[in-house]
């Protein structure tokens, strides 16, 4: 208990500040009541937006107003699956009237096989490390497991339980991979620290952290719940087949030189005194979810905080201490209590987060409110991220292809190896576009990480040149050059052309010798446009 | 009350950003200018000694005791042999046996003690001369600053060329601007890819038109400062589109006896790309070779990733020098910091107490060694180099002039990381 209540005393005095700073504001007493009672989404999104406002007062930032249906609908795909909307989306919504329409369409990506293909791609890079060890190790299975374990929504706590505690063969129980793909003691101590917990105690593997306050026990301590998974290794028929357990006599981990020996402790000091015949693992996961740990819902609210609305409620989202608090503690403190008593419910979070006006602000400043970074007066204009670029542009090409053929009334039978392999297959496209676009790991998302390489490509490749598929098209259910220039804006952009922009696009096709063509540069310009490729 | 420099909020890169593309641009200089004054305050300023840079880069952190500093009289610090050089009383090991012939071009620094033993961490000090986080904004990296200082703004190619499979936030300009990004080139056999527009040029220069009358409204409503970004890298991806010296991307033009001498690896391949780009006057150029992090398996990887180093910094040296180029050019070879001097396993683990580092080129006094570690490897003796020394040394040579202050927008000055540099001057004879 040492820890929560030294963490809680710190929490109380920061609400304290806050509370003496700002008048007219809620008494810690008050604050921590809001705490004490579970709250629906909406009416988390009615809190989210309280404190966000009375910041934006105290500040006095004028809020920028409610953003165009045509811009939230393009956030908000880009957001939850992670592509822009289908033209054949985009039309029908922005015709409805319905106020409702904005928390239907929420709803409906959240349950949509894009939204997990999107979550996959962000806990695939949170999860498994991008070394050379990892990649000769197979993932498939384990992304498979990470697909399911979002589509059914399962809750973050048991979603993470079941990768820490995996045990077996990556063959039947594909949450091995994570464990699997890290080679050594302080690589998975390093990685979940910092994803699982919001915290940097990596600088304490060798010395006491230079600028916050963990020590090199908070590190081996940590390291020692680790210390008795065990690589599982068998050879059948030739094929060999890996996994992980904490049970059996196989050598542990690889220990680092810096290896210093401590029993198995939580963050803040409090040891575990496990039974050393039995698991640690389970042991760990019990702490990181209770409510004994603030740092498990926090670092994972602020990290999905972050990918939503542009910037951490604390920076960087994996340095979570009490000298670093944040823009809006009370807000953190808030959200992580609300998702834990939620069940750890990721639906509900995304709800709460989009659901309220704070996300739904235009990205367009308005005078006075320009310069903000840090208190959320408009939404940031936001970089797309590889996946969701090449996905975007995906969604673009596919108005150009034939309709699917039908699948056939008996599909083969695949063998579990043979749709492993296609499965995989599948992702390779993705993959490789995506990684000649990646940047640093787990950027800001507000990063303009485009180099010259990157934009030789989107102008010059053919992958971004079939927009004339596209307008052929088009051209059999549009005649007018006007109505196709609509189409192509819609597709791309989510919006009208404004008239000016509609002369720009007509004066050009004019001077052209070939209309086709010349709509085709249209496509061009608008793929290649800072509008495409960002979420604004 | 002024917070600790690390406790400014990161958001303030954003508003540096801002700044950095527009008037505020020239009072932004990182600590690099400042500290090559402080270097230069006793001495009148030097005149550029070196025209350009090649940074020789040992991702991961290379082992001192197993390249250029052996301690064959303690078992434990391993099992490489060293060998005699071109240079009577300077031994490197026995798996660099064609540059042993060469190393009376070479100053080797083997009192490097620097602070940041963590991957990233390290890179960020190395390359920008600032502790991550430290000041809450992104520093520039020395190439962008090099780009920026010693760079020709209207050259076709960029200044700034990274030859290096790793990505991050340690080689970027921070908050100098997207203007002085390296151009990375991931794979030096395939140089840069997509240069030739799948449309003839008259429609290219149309299209281009276009784009940037459509671009217009969303510049102008939004007011991100990435749309500004956005346009400067298209620009110059476009005067590369444009212009003929582009090809010195390419490694196939180069006859196959020359690839063969350089090796046909991505390390050998990257210096022979380095080659032909500072003969298209590319300023400063990192050649990545990855791979150095041996936790486990040290001597097996360290006997391959030498034999990759070996030819190609021996072919890379000697042609620079054949071809008139050397004397210009500075060359350093280096890591983001050492490994431990023991064993623990079969493998090394990361030190940065005590490492070493080379410079070749730009005039400087070779076949020499600066510094001394102890018998085993873990200390330095004599003349430690620190971050700021070693950087200091670099900017000297290259001749980046201190011009302005190191005061941020907001009135805040920025904390040394060092008052006072001690620059090589060994290298200078």
């Amino acid at each position: 208990m040492a820890f929560g209540s030294r963490f809680f005393r710190a929490f109380l005095g920061i609400v304290g500040t806050i509370a003496l700073c700002h008048r007219g504001e809620l008494s810690a007493e008050e604050a921590d009541a809001k705490l004490a009672i579970k709250l629906t989404a909406p009416e988390l999104a009615r809190e989210i937006d309280a404190q966000i406002d009375e910041a934006l007062a105290a500040k006095r930032l004028p809020p920028s107003p409610r953003a165009s249906d045509a811009e939230f609908l393009r956030r908000v795909y880009l957001d939850i699956v992670g592509t822009i909307p289908p033209l054949e989306r985009v039309e029908p919504f922005l015709a409805d009237s319905r106020p409702e329409k904005r928390a239907e369409v929420i709803d409906q990506l959240l349950m949509s096989p894009e939204y997990v293909r999107h979550m996959t791609d962000q806990w695939r890079e949170h999860l498994i490390p991008s070394t050379a060890a990892a990649a000769r190790r197979r993932h498939e299975t384990g992304l498979l497991w990470l697909e399911e374990a979002f589509r059914a929504n399962r809750p973050y706590d048991e979603f993470i339980r079941g990768i820490l505690t995996a045990d077996g063969m990556q063959r039947d129980n594909g949450a091995t991979t994570f464990l699997l793909t890290h080679q050594s003691l302080d690589e998975v101590t390093d990685r979940l620290s910092r994803v699982l917990l919001g915290v940097q105690i990596t600088c304490a593997q060798c010395h006491d952290h230079p600028f916050a306050d963990w020590k090199q026990g908070d590190y081996w301590g940590i390291a020692a719940f680790f210390s008795k998974v065990k690589p599982q290794y068998e050879r059948i028929n030739n094929v060999e087949h890996y996994g992980v357990s904490e049970r059996g006599d196989r050598k542990p981990l690889m220990l680092p030189p810096s290896f210093q020996e401590f029993a198995p402790t939580y963050l803040g000091g409090r040891e575990a005194n496990l039974d050393k015949s039995e698991p640690y693992l389970p042991r760990f996961v019990d702490w990181l979810a209770s409510d004994e740990n603030p740092y498990f819902a926090r670092a994972f609210v602020n990290r999905l905080w972050r990918k939503f609305m542009g910037r951490g409620l604390v920076e960087p989202v994996d340095d979570l201490r009490e000298a670093n608090p944040g823009t809006h503690p009370r807000l953190l403190a808030l959200l992580g209590e609300q998702f834990r008593r939620s069940g750890f419910d990721i639906h509900y979070l995304i709800r709460a987060i989009t659901l309220s006006d704070a996300y739904q602000r235009t990205s367009r400043p308005v005078d006075g409110n320009e310069g903000d970074t840090e208190w959320y007066s408009h939404m940031p204009v936001k970089v797309m991220s590889p996946y969701a670029l090449g996905d975007s542009v995906q969604t673009f090409m596919r108005l150009g292809d034939n309709p699917p053929a039908a699948p056939p009334a008996e599909a083969p039978m695949l063998s579990p190896d043979e749709q492993l392999k296609a499965s995989q297959r599948a992702r390779g496209t993705r993959d490789s576009f995506a990684v000649f676009f990646k940047g640093e790991d787990n950027p800001s998302p507000t990063a303009y990480e485009t180099g010259v390489p990157q934009a030789l490509r989107l102008m010059n490749s053919q992958e971004l040149n079939r927009g004339s598929r596209v307008i052929t098209k088009l051209s059999q259910t549009h005649k007018e050059r006007a109505a196709i220039i609509e189409q192509l804006y819609l597709a791309t952009l989510t919006r009208h052309p404004t008239d000016a922009e509609l002369q720009i696009a007509l004066k050009h096709i004019e001077s052209q010798p070939d209309a086709t063509r010349a709509l085709g540069d249209v496509a061009w310009a608008l793929l290649n446009s800072t509008e495409f490729f960002t979420n604004h | 009350m002024n917070l600790p420099d690390w406790q400014v909020p990161l958001a303030r890169r954003e508003w540096l950003r801002l700044s950095a593309a527009g008037v505020a641009a020239s009072s932004l200089t990182g600590w690099l200018p400042a500290l090559a004054a402080r270097a230069t305050e006793a001495k009148p300023a030097l005149a550029a000694r070196a025209k350009r840079i090649v940074v020789l880069w040992m991702d991961g952190g290379p082992p001192h005791t197993d390249t250029f500093d052996l301690k064959p009289d303690i078992a434990e610090c391993g099992i490489f042999k060293p060998i005699d050089t071109a240079v009577p009383g300077i031994q490197i090991s026995e798996l660099l046996p064609q540059f042993a012939k060469i190393v009376d071009r070479a100053a080797i620094a083997r009192s490097m003690s620097t602070v940041e033993n963590e991957h990233l961490r390290a890179r960020v000090h190395l390359r920008t001369g600032y502790r991550d986080g430290q000041g809450g904004v992104a520093w520039p990296s020395l190439g962008s600053i090099a780009s920026r200082e010693i760079g020709d703004p209207a050259a076709d190619l960029p200044s700034y060329v990274a030859i290096a499979e790793r990505r991050d936030r340690s080689h970027g300009p921070g908050f100098i601007g997207t203007r002085h990004q390296p151009l990375y080139v991931m794979n030096p056999a395939k140089g840069v890819e997509n240069l030739a527009a799948p449309v003839p040029a008259e429609q290219v220069a149309a299209r281009l038109a276009l784009l940037e009358n459509l671009e217009q409204g969303f510049i102008r409503d939004y007011r991100a400062p990435i749309s500004q970004d956005h346009q400067m890298v298209y620009g110059r991806a476009v005067q590369m589109m444009r212009s003929s010296k582009a090809k010195a991307f390419d490694i196939s033009a180069e006859p196959d006896a020359v690839r063969e001498r350089y090796g046909k690896n991505r390390f050998g391949e990257g210096c022979l790309l380095a080659r032909r780009l500072l003969e298209a006057d590319v300023k400063y150029i990192e050649v990545g070779l990855e791979g150095w992090d041996t936790h486990f398996e040290n001597n097996d990887q360290i006997r391959k990733l030498c034999g990759m180093l070996d030819p190609g910094m021996t072919a890379f040296i000697s042609d620079l020098e054949e071809r008139g180029l050397l004397s210009d050019t500075l060359v350093v070879w280096m890591g983001e910091f050492g490994r431990t001097p023991k064993f623990k396993g079969k493998g090394r683990d990361h030190f940065a107490k005590a490492w070493t580092t080379m410079f070749m080129g730009a005039g400087i006094k070779g076949g020499q060694v600066i510094g001394r570690t102890d018998a085993t490897g873990s200390t330095v003796e004599d003349r430690p180099v620190s971050v700021p020394d070693f950087l200091a040394t670099i900017c000297q040579i290259l001749g980046i002039d201190p011009a302005t202050e190191t005061v941020l927008p907001d009135g805040r000055p920025v904390k040394l990381v060092d008052q006072n540099p001690r620059p090589l001057a060994e290298l200078h004879g």
